[in-house]
């Protein structure tokens, strides 16, 4: 029997590892990739300004048009919808609501964090990730004009704070044992235990609050 | 009331649409502001040495030999009181700006709501810090301003003012909690803490700015955070 149940324990962790690890993996890809863009952009840059010089030097005024009219289609595929000043937070944050909206998920954000944060990126990356993960199901629950995930960050002090709030099908939910079950069925659930153990790990404060169908999370983590 | 303010960017467009935020704020809040306006972080310590005795910074981050953050650090030096709000255009990195304690990062280009928003927030720290505690010793009276106050504990009958330096008065801790207000939080029966120097919570732990830990009962730990995340 102890046997049985220390297999059964291992294999919870290692799913838990794997989900982890392919969630991250998904993030770091997303990331990866946005960064790609901005760099050929940079790289770019001094060719585009060259060509710009010349047309302008020839006033060949057509071409100058159809020049910058092509860089600012070129550039909007760049450019980030969301600038928070962290760059990690800025790639998980836009991979992320561009995952929402495909979904037709409406996202309205406030994020403001020009600092260089203390805190990995990977703990970054894993908070963000899974809070986004968990609204965006939870959204899919809902009717298309209803789905609507509010985030907002920002410091107080010298501490990081993030919130986040999605609009749910269910009313308020109840807490086992201090926790708030998943809703997602047995094996689920990996995600919040993982965020509660990054935060606890950091000397960070987590609050989940449902309510009138919304469900909020708040979350602390000290920089200094 | 009136502000002291200084804008410091070396791009001239950006210095100027700041301004113009700013006076449309002073006039919007009935408000008078003295605006000076410094293209480097040199050319602003050239003219200001100790610090120049401003209420609020608006800086650039990114600007010639000297950073935004170099300056702020310059400046709080001096000046534990100034409120210094950073305005930066977007980077892969910027250095850590903790230990100048900012109130505000805000990102260009700048909203003019968001800019009032976060004056807004300035100025009622500007007024904030104009208290003092005034407290009677046997010699007389010594004034500690509020920004400066780290925590106080009590003991029997007195209690102590960790400020710059300690000071012991007779008197009550709920005394103190009425008068100081708004952004100290008073933790069991021992002390009262002012958010602003708290660095981090845990179970059984507060850390402040200075280094001091200071125990915390059960239950405390969530009304704590919870003051934290509402002082905004």
């Amino acid at each position: 029997m102890k046997f049985l149940s220390r297999l059964f324990n291992r294999r919870i962790d290692r799913r838990i590892a794997d989900y982890q690890s392919e969630l991250l993996e998904t993030h770091y890809r997303e990331v990866e990739n946005m960064y790609a863009k901005m760099r050929a952009w940079r790289h770019d840059y001094r060719n585009h300004i060259q060509a710009l010089k010349v047309l302008a030097a020839n006033g060949d005024n057509e071409g100058l048009r159809e020049y910058l009219d092509k860089l600012d289609t070129d550039l909007n595929t760049v450019d980030l919808v969301v600038k928070t000043g962290n760059a990690m937070a800025d790639a998980i944050l836009n991979s992320k609501i561009s995952l929402a909206k495909s979904k037709g998920i409406e996202v309205v954000e406030d994020a403001q964090i020009p600092v260089k944060l203390k805190m990995s990126e990977i703990d970054l990356c894993r908070i963000i990730g899974n809070l986004f993960d968990n609204a965006i199901d939870a959204s899919m629950e809902l009717p298309a004009e209803k789905r609507l995930i509010r985030v907002y960050m920002d410091m107080k002090g010298t501490q990081l704070y993030i919130s986040f709030t999605n609009f749910t099908a269910v009313g308020k939910r109840r807490k086992v044992g201090g926790l708030f079950k998943t809703t997602k069925g047995e094996g689920h659930g990996f995600g919040l235990v993982s965020m509660d153990a990054i935060v606890e790990r950091l000397d960070g404060y987590l609050s989940r609050n449902s309510e009138d169908g919304a469900f909020t999370t708040e979350i602390l983590i000290p920089q200094v | 009331m009136t502000y002291r303010v200084a804008i410091c960017d070396d791009d001239e467009m950006d210095s100027s649409y700041v301004k113009a935020c700013l006076c449309s704020w002073a006039s919007s809040r009935k408000a008078n502001v003295v605006v000076d306006v410094f293209p480097s972080a040199e050319s602003f310590l050239f003219k200001n040495d100790g610090g120049g005795g401003y209420d609020i910074l608006l800086l650039d981050i990114e600007m010639g030999l000297m950073d935004g953050v170099e300056l702020a650090r310059r400046v709080r030096a001096n000046d534990k009181a100034v409120q210094i709000v950073f305005i930066t255009g977007y980077s892969d990195y910027i250095s850590e700006g903790y230990d100048v304690e900012a109130l505000h990062y805000l990102m260009k280009p700048v909203k003019e709501s968001k800019l009032f928003e976060v004056l807004d927030k300035a100025a009622s720290k500007v007024q904030g810090n104009a208290r003092v505690l005034t407290l009677e010793l046997g010699g007389g009276i010594v004034r500690v301003p509020i920004y400066e106050v780290q925590y106080l504990e009590v003991y029997g009958n007195y209690v102590t003012i960790h400020a710059n330096q300690d000071i012991v008065v007779k008197k009550t801790l709920a005394e103190f909690e009425k008068e100081l207000g708004e952004g100290f939080y008073r933790i069991g029966r021992s002390y009262i803490v002012n958010l602003k120097m708290v660095r981090r919570v845990t179970k059984s732990q507060v850390l402040l700015a200075n280094g001091k830990a200071l125990s915390i009962p059960r239950g405390a730990y969530e009304t704590l955070n919870r003051a934290i995340i509402m002082q905004g």
